[in-house]
């Protein structure tokens, strides 16, 4: 499971905080996540796509316990302790990414974030989230195409 | 993955991360003893045998090696025995001088003076 966090953890965090917006619900989602996955008697075959479903309940879990709140940073999805160089390069592309980001629906956004950044197939988004992989594909084009036309590239 | 400019674009951002304390939350400090010693024995146990066996087999397989050795001491005494060196407890029950016989069973004679001769004839055992 540490292997996991390791390799994983930053990813799974952002998908959590894709479905609250908030960084706190984010961490309790993925601590529940693990906690749940502690509890496993056997390790699932694909652990990686358990894990990425297992975090994204948790976190549906904690808005439906907690609310679900209209602060959402700017930077949310994006690393904000970037060196310098980056912050100069990124920050104002990171900035119109996350702006653009928030403007999408719930669907496309969650599946940009799983694909582009989890590295989680069509196929595995599909399965987790019970949607054909014809469904899921739709969400990721169009919503890549709507940041392309916020974003004017 | 196949991507286009703009998807490897959007990947080169990075994501958020945890704070430091989640790991700690997550998975404590480090091990803790219990799964100290578990990791151990199953390095040493595994890096010997190359395989793992249930604990409760493990105890069962204890427990009748200890009761076949408990029996394999009683009852396995073909090896020479090395001499015994044993101090024995003497307790004079009766003894007799010139004129009386004392019987030390009784409470109250339990003394008497002048020398005494005696034989002792120790168990077959010893």
């Amino acid at each position: 499971m540490e292997k996991t966090y390791d390799q994983y953890g930053s990813q799974l965090f952002t998908c959590a905080l894709v479905v609250t917006g908030r960084r706190e619900l984010a961490e309790d989602a993925l601590h529940e996540a693990f906690c749940r996955g502690f509890r496993l008697t056997e390790i699932p075959r694909n652990l990686k796509a358990y894990m990425f479903r297992s975090v994204r309940n948790a976190a549906i879990d904690q808005l439906r316990q907690k609310g679900r709140t209209s602060s959402l940073v700017e930077d949310y999805v994006f690393d904000s302790s970037a060196g310098p160089r980056e912050l100069a390069e990124q920050e104002q592309f990171k900035r119109l990414v996350a702006d653009v980001l928030l403007k999408l629906s719930r669907d496309e956004r969650e599946t940009i974030v799983q694909h582009l950044y989890a590295d989680l197939t069509f196929q595995e988004i599909a399965d987790m989230r019970e949607r054909s992989i014809g469904t899921v594909t739709s969400w990721y084009r169009r919503g890549l195409a709507k940041m392309k036309d916020y974003l004017e590239v | 993955m196949d991507m286009d400019d703009f998807e490897a674009q959007l990947k080169r951002l990075p994501l958020a991360r945890p704070s430091e304390g989640m790991r700690r939350r997550i998975f404590g400090a480090g091990p803790g003893p219990l799964v100290f010693w578990q990791r151990q024995k199953r390095g040493w146990f595994v890096g010997i045998f190359g395989r793992r066996i249930p604990v409760g087999w493990a105890a069962l397989f204890a427990l009748f090696a200890g009761i076949a050795g408990m029996f394999g001491s009683q009852y396995w005494k073909t090896a020479p025995a090395p001499p015994l060196q044993r101090a024995v407890h003497v307790q004079i029950i009766k003894a007799a001088s010139d004129r009386n016989i004392f019987d030390f069973t009784e409470p109250a004679a339990d003394f008497m003076s002048g020398d005494l001769t005696g034989r002792i004839e120790p168990p077959k055992e010893i």
